[in-house]
């Protein structure tokens, strides 16, 4: 009978525990919602201005649908008050809002953001603190985050609107080069003339 | 099945790759020197204070400046008490960075904010620099030796030798006017720290 060579004990350790390491860790693995995908129907909830609510079409208190939003395109910013990056890309997110919104795509993709993790009072501080005029909800459960897979913060998602569904057209984490460069790629994906 | 040693690396390598993307980008402390536990329990411990007693005085030493002892700040500030778990863990690393941009808030209330866990000084060294390269703004506490005495004497110390997820607010004589102890695995609402401020006499 053919015998196979047996595994080095300290590989076939290192292996086990790789395995244990990543048996504890699958609820971690959750993806965010990717390009190519349908984006989850969410409802939304937030202290909104009337001119914020007149920017995404919205009116009432809400909560809102996503789907309500007026705009063909629709920039998502998954956030967190608590989290330096997202902190440090504030000024960078109100420029791209700010150029968006003076641009000739202003009414056609619209830019909101979910606070991940954030009361109302932690989206209303953030707000405040950096003075953002995107519109923001807050996510204090994480209801949002876990239906948009967990993504880390903050994550960006573009969607277009095909029908009845709003189509995930670009998913990334990670902070932007420049506000520039962000809005360029932003027209592109949104397969807008530059 | 592995049926031969040199397939091991390849599979090694593989394994590490389906890993990485567990590591969400939260934080400035690096996603990778994070400590990742089960679920635990959420609170672990049995208060000893109660609001409108007075707070144990305690003295510890501080990351800035020697030691901070509690009874410094009588008759002069309010005092916020945030205990959190350990460094280098998820939820921790994303609490703290939060109250580093709400200076603001706490001295708005003439509040002192004490960051307390019970970590040695070189971690929460290591820890909070990552957090801000200056440091964070409030002092930051070990309460190490004797390990978790400070957290023992408020009740917030569980069985395995780190605090609770623990709000705990002192007025200016001392006297504690708000405990929230939180699901060690959730991080508290700065609203309600800031409500309770509001609330003080």
């Amino acid at each position: 009978m053919h015998q196979l060579p047996p595994t080095p004990k300290p590989l076939c350790a290192i292996l086990s525990a790789l395995c244990l390491l990543l048996l504890t860790t699958l609820p971690a693995l959750a993806e965010p919602v990717a390009a190519g995908q349908p984006f989850p129907e969410i409802s939304l909830a937030g202290d909104l201005t009337q001119e914020q609510k007149t920017y995404l079409g919205l009116s009432g208190d809400g909560p809102w649908q996503l789907k309500d939003v007026t705009a063909q395109h629709i920039l998502i910013e998954v956030f967190s008050m608590y989290c330096p990056h997202c902190q440090a890309e504030a000024p960078s997110i109100n420029t791209v809002f700010e150029k968006l919104a003076a641009s000739a795509h202003g009414n056609t993709l619209k830019m909101l953001g979910i606070g991940a993790g954030n009361s109302r009072f932690e989206v209303q501080f953030f707000k405040k603190k950096y003075g953002v005029s995107m519109p923001l909800f807050e996510d204090a459960d994480l209801d949002l985050h876990t239906a948009l897979g967990q993504p880390g913060t903050p994550h960006y998602f573009l969607l277009t609107r095909k029908g009845d569904t709003l189509m995930t057209v670009h998913s990334a984490t990670g902070r932007m080069e420049s506000p520039e460069a962000f809005l360029d790629d932003l027209v592109m994906d949104a397969g807008l003339k530059p | 099945m592995i049926r031969y040693p040199h397939q091991l690396p390849a599979l090694l390598f593989m394994l590490l790759a389906l890993l990485m993307p567990a590591t969400p980008a939260q934080a400035t402390v690096d996603p990778a020197l994070l400590y990742h536990s089960d679920q635990l329990r959420p609170v672990n411990s049995s208060l000893n204070v109660a609001v409108g007693q007075l707070a144990p005085d305690f003295a510890l030493p501080s990351l800035a400046n020697g030691t901070v002892r509690l009874s410094q700040f009588r008759h002069k500030r309010n005092v916020v008490i945030s205990f959190v778990p350990a460094a280098f863990t998820p939820v921790c690393s994303g609490q703290w960075p939060g109250y580093q941009i709400a200076r603001d808030l706490f001295e708005a209330h003439d509040a002192v904010l004490l960051g307390i866990t019970t970590d040695n000084l070189p971690s929460l060294f290591a820890w909070t620099h990552q957090m801000a390269p200056d440091g964070l703004w409030f002092p930051v506490l070990s309460d190490f030796w004797p390990h978790g005495a400070v957290a023992g004497a408020f009740g917030v110390l569980r069985p395995e030798g780190v605090s609770e997820r623990a709000v705990i607010i002192i007025d200016k004589q001392g006297i504690i006017r708000h405990i929230t102890v939180s699901d060690i695995n959730v991080r508290p609402d700065l609203g309600d720290i800031i409500r309770a401020l509001e609330a003080l006499p």
